[in-house]
């Protein structure tokens, strides 16, 4: 659903009337949209997440480090390009 | 079941058998996340990403959840968190043109004039990546999630002053980048 800048103060710090830009407004949810179907996909992801990742996401949580970090240390700096990654839980 | 406590049922493969509060979270704020995420990252598979690492904070989180801000700027303070948090671990990569959504809308138009139109939201997009995380931040929270400058303020935990300094200055700068490409 679009929604736009609420009425709830109308000026800026320096005065300006804050005006509604609804092309912008327009254009960024066009430029960020999620496409269809993000709801499922997140659902899903996160489903393989809580299924797979157990033991080693445990340990890691327990241990405070997070996925980025882990795949840093584990591939030794050698990330693979966005695009390449493939099932991180499988 | 409690937040945190994982899922053991055997579900089938297409119907994620997530706990109901998760898929809440999930159903109400994905997409409003994804774009905040979107917008700081500027990566759509990180972003992705990003989105799935907020929901499991914040599923895990709901038991100490107070109340004391809403919901929404609660999950999205969490959302700009752990963009942060991933893009700090990344090199910056800007939104190539090629990856800008096609919604479909311009199905049947001029190709000429669909082609103009991506090159208005790819100038856009470059506009938007040259400003600094926080105001693109900002200009997604109010331009596009269409929230106060009260409950940014609160999301972003910045001064009212502050929110709207910056945005000020990132709609300029986005108006100014989407003008000139309109009259080179």
């Amino acid at each position: 659903m679009m929604t736009g800048p609420t009425p709830d103060d109308h000026t800026d710090s320096t005065g300006e009337e804050d005006v509604e830009l609804p092309e912008l407004t327009a254009d960024l949810h066009r430029l960020l949209g999620p496409g269809d179907d993000l709801g499922g996909r997140t659902a899903q992801g996160l489903d393989r997440r809580l299924r797979s990742g157990s033991a080693s996401s445990l340990a890691l949580e327990l241990l405070g480090v997070g996925w980025w970090t882990a795949r840093e240390i584990l591939s030794d700096g050698t990330v693979p390009a966005d695009g390449e990654r493939g099932d991180r839980n499988g | 079941m409690h937040p945190g406590r994982r899922q053991r049922r055997h579900a089938p493969q297409d119907e994620p058998s997530l706990d109901r509060s998760l898929r809440a979270l999930v159903d109400e704020h994905s997409d409003a996340c994804y774009r905040l995420a979107l917008g700081v990252v500027r990566d759509r598979s990180l972003a992705e990403d990003v989105v799935q690492d907020a929901m499991i904070k914040a599923w895990r989180s709901l038991a100490g959840f107070r109340g004391e801000s809403s919901k929404r700027t609660w999950i999205l303070r969490i959302t700009h968190n752990a963009a942060i948090d991933a893009l700090r671990r990344r090199r910056e990569q800007s939104t190539a043109p090629e990856d800008l959504p096609d919604d479909g809308s311009g199905a049947g138009e001029d190709p000429a004039a669909r082609a103009a139109d991506r090159d208005d939201l790819a100038a856009l997009g470059r506009a938007l990546a040259d400003l600094d995380e926080l105001s693109r931040s900002i200009v997604v929270l109010r331009e596009v999630e269409g929230l106060s400058y009260a409950e940014i303020a609160e999301t972003l935990e910045l001064s009212i002053a502050t929110v709207k300094t910056r945005l000020l200055r990132a709609r300029r700068t986005l108006e100014c980048a989407v003008r000139n490409r309109e009259d080179p």
